[in-house]
């Protein structure tokens, strides 16, 4: 242990702590900018300085180790003085055009300024010549926004294992870019929009598509249909104030019909089909010999990556589409077919916690039902805008419905948001499939929590021990498809591009961090002990869909509607 | 220690007797925003800050503010910067400042 004085106060911290560490342990406030608790400490923008005793110049406490006897300032006029001015120089250099940015008021640049009382601009600089790239379907780009922090090109190298960008230039010439100027779009990036929600400026925001559904709204001709997926409702509520780890399903349903959709449907659904069609195709291949292990494909950003980095495994994936889109093929085909519409006057919006759903609802293969499938994607940050935008009072409404038959779910289907619950979600039905038994426990813990990878060996009557392992986090995918490689034997692996699986995606609430990925899942799970229903394979609607519609599990309308096939993509632009 | 050892400490420039001092810090200032490697903001914004005021007084474009800003600037760059080069151009600017004001008031329009 150590012990040193910050601004008067005693504090104990364990060895290799930073002061930064050390001043928040005893609850006194360092403004941070290019810090990221468990992303990156990298002393660049320098907002964390403080005055050490015996040292000349002022510290980084995000970096500077905390050592024995160390007296620290944290808040005398001379750091006060130092973190303005490093913030007036990111300033200097800054287009000021909050009105019209997507981070307004939810922007870390901005409350720092406000925090450091700044209140006159004094320096006005040269101005970067930074790019907007809106190309990607997923992800925009506006370079004149970078605070040059790094906390994207951290993640996206050490957390996705991706480096789809990173700083290139010197100098005041930096600047955060993929290899040679491309654009996103053309380089290979997994689309997964981490880099999006760790960027503490307006730098890097999803690609909006806001303006496209309030103009299908609004179009008398369409029938518009709006699915969220499970991490939705654990998080929607941030946005308005809730706590970390509030569920919002009620609201979000009566949201959805304020803002005048027409059908309110629930990719949790579709979640609970894919379980039936993706635990069939285990057993076809454990049965018939075909390629082991198989891996999950309900995370396009992890469709995106192993199609650049590891076409060769492509055999392994399930063809299973991700659930919204099996579910915008049903609302515009059974649905459309049920109800007596015509489905070229419906429109489907998706509310993903996702980026790369973005780009996955735009792929061509996702036209099965005639016409595109899922016509736009909402992140969940776009959703809170949209009813921030029509002036609902979210957390006063009452709590809403949804729409038979493709809203109705189980408690399987609402751990689809969290690290391990596909997994979890698939055992529940596969043994009772296989064994005929009924199994009492169905909580698998062992597939639960925020380690990278975790595995889990269960001993299933007839088809004797099933190996699965999980890993969210596209770095820790790149580790288990390694080992797999190397020859790791296992039956079935479920990859969710996000750490921490959806409940943290790309387009969720800002910020997160290990805490509140534990919170949203544990909604989540509190979810699925609620419900009645916890396996996928009891829920009356599935039963009546095969029944009037379908057919059977992976039968020739499923082929058709509810899977996919993949492209090999390699590193550079085919 | 001669008038002008400061400004040669950092940068090795060797100053001819009758060398206009704003030239040589415009050389100096020009070199550290060159070397400027981009890491920290008070070095990556406050060289190209620097760099942009000496080019105003070389071309006797300048205010008189700017000398006042030339040092407040670097002072603080000196307290905040990650490594040596961003903390290095405060030396030969307040020893510019101290022992060549007059020369670099005539830069002042
Ligand atoms: S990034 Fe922040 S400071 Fe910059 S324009 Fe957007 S809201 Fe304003
Ligand atoms: S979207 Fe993901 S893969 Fe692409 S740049 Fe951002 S973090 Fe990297
Ligand atoms: S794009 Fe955002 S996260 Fe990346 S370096 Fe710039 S400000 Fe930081
Ligand atoms: S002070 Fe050092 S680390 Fe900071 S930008 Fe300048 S050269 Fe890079
Ligand atoms: S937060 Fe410490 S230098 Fe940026």
């Amino acid at each position: 242990m150590i012990n040193l004085t910050i601004n008067g106060q005693k504090v104990q911290v364990e060895d290799g702590a930073t002061i930064l560490e050390a001043a928040q342990k005893a609850d006194i406030h360092i403004p941070t900018l290019c810090y990221l608790a468990e992303v990156q400490a990298i002393g660049a923008c320098r907002v964390c300085l403080v005055e050490i005793e015996g040292n000349r110049n002022l510290q980084a406490s995000c970096v500077f180790p905390a050592s024995e006897g160390l007296v620290v300032h944290t808040n005398n006029d001379r750091v006060r003085k130092a973190r303005k001015f490093a913030v007036e120089m990111l300033i200097s250099n800054h287009p000021m055009e909050c009105l019209a940015c997507a981070r307004n008021l939810n922007c870390e640049l901005q409350s720092l300024a406000e925090e450091l009382g700044i209140r006159e601009v004094r320096f006005i600089g040269e101005q970067s010549e930074g790019r907007i790239d809106d190309l990607s379907p997923s992800i925009r780009r506006n370079q004149n926004k970078c605070i040059l922090c790094r906390r994207c090109v951290t993640v996206c190298k050490e957390i996705q294992g991706v480096s789809a960008i990173f700083t290139q230039g010197r100098g005041f010439e930096t600047r955060v870019e993929p290899a040679f100027d491309a654009s996103l779009n053309d380089v290979a990036c997994a689309m997964c929009g981490q880099c999006s929600v760790v960027c503490p400026v307006g730098a890097i925001t999803e690609k909006e598509n806001i303006e496209e559904v309030w103009e299908a709204l609004a179009d008398p001709t369409k029938i518009v249909a709006i699915q969220d997926a499970p991490a939705v409702r654990a998080a929607l509520g941030e946005e308005f104030g809730f706590a970390p780890g509030a569920l919002v399903t009620g609201k979000m349903l009566a949201a959805a019909r304020k803002l005048g959709f027409d059908l309110v449907f629930d990719t949790n659904f579709a979640a609970d089909l894919t379980i039936i069609e993706e635990g069939n195709e285990l057993l076809k291949r454990v049965k018939e010999g075909g390629v082991l292990p198989l891996i999950t494909s309900c995370s396009p950003g992890w469709i995106k990556f192993i199609e650049h980095f590891y076409p060769e495994m492509l055999p392994h994936l399930s063809t299973c589409k991700s659930p919204h889109q099996m579910l915008g093929a049903l609302t515009k085909t059974y649905y459309a077919q049920k109800a007596g519409i015509d489905p070229k006057d419906m429109v489907v919006v998706s509310v993903m916690p996702c980026t790369a759903k973005k780009f996955e609802c735009n792929r061509p293969e996702m036209n099965d039902s005639g016409y595109k499938d899922v016509d736009y994607v909402l992140t969940t940050r776009e959703l809170a805008k949209m009813i921030k935008q029509a002036g609902i009072d979210f957390a006063s409404l009452e709590n809403g419905s949804y729409d038979d038959p493709l809203g109705e779910y189980t408690g399987a289907a609402t751990i689809f948001g969290a690290t391990g619950g596909v997994m979890e979600a698939a055992l529940r039905t596969v043994y009772e499939v296989v064994t005929g038994k009924t199994l009492d426990n169905v909580e698998f813990t062992a597939v639960r929590g925020l380690q990278g990878i975790k595995e889990a060996t269960i001993p299933v009557e007839g088809i004797g021990d099933v190996k699965v392992a999980v890993a969210h986090g596209l770095g820790n995918a790149r580790k288990l498809l390694e080992s797999i490689k190397a020859g790791a034997q296992y039956h079935f692996i479920e990859i969710m591009a996000c750490p921490g699986g959806c409940v943290s995606g790309g387009g969720q609430p800002i910020p997160v961090n290990n805490e509140i990925r534990r919170l949203r899942a544990e909604a989540l799970y509190q979810e699925d002990r609620d419900l009645g229903l916890r396996k996928s394979h009891q829920n009356p609607s599935i039963t009546k869909i095969y029944e009037e519609f379908l057919d059977t599990p992976l039968g020739e309308k499923s082929h058709h509607l509810l899977h996919t096939r993949y492209t090999a993509r390699g590193v550079y632009k085919d | 220690m001669s008038k002008d050892t400061v400004l040669k400490k950092y940068a090795s420039l060797v100053m001819d007797e009758d060398a206009d001092v704003v030239d040589v810090l415009q050389s100096v200032l020009h070199y550290y925003n060159r070397e400027s490697c981009g890491h920290c903001a008070p070095c990556r914004v406050g060289t190209s800050l620097l760099v942009k005021i000496i080019d105003r007084l070389a071309s006797f474009e300048g205010e008189r503010d700017n000398l006042d800003q030339l040092l407040k600037i670097s002072k603080v760059m000196r307290d905040t910067s990650f490594c040596p080069v961003g903390q290095a151009p405060y030396s030969p600017i307040s020893s510019a400042l101290k022992n060549f004001q007059d020369q670099l008031l005539q830069h002042v329009k």
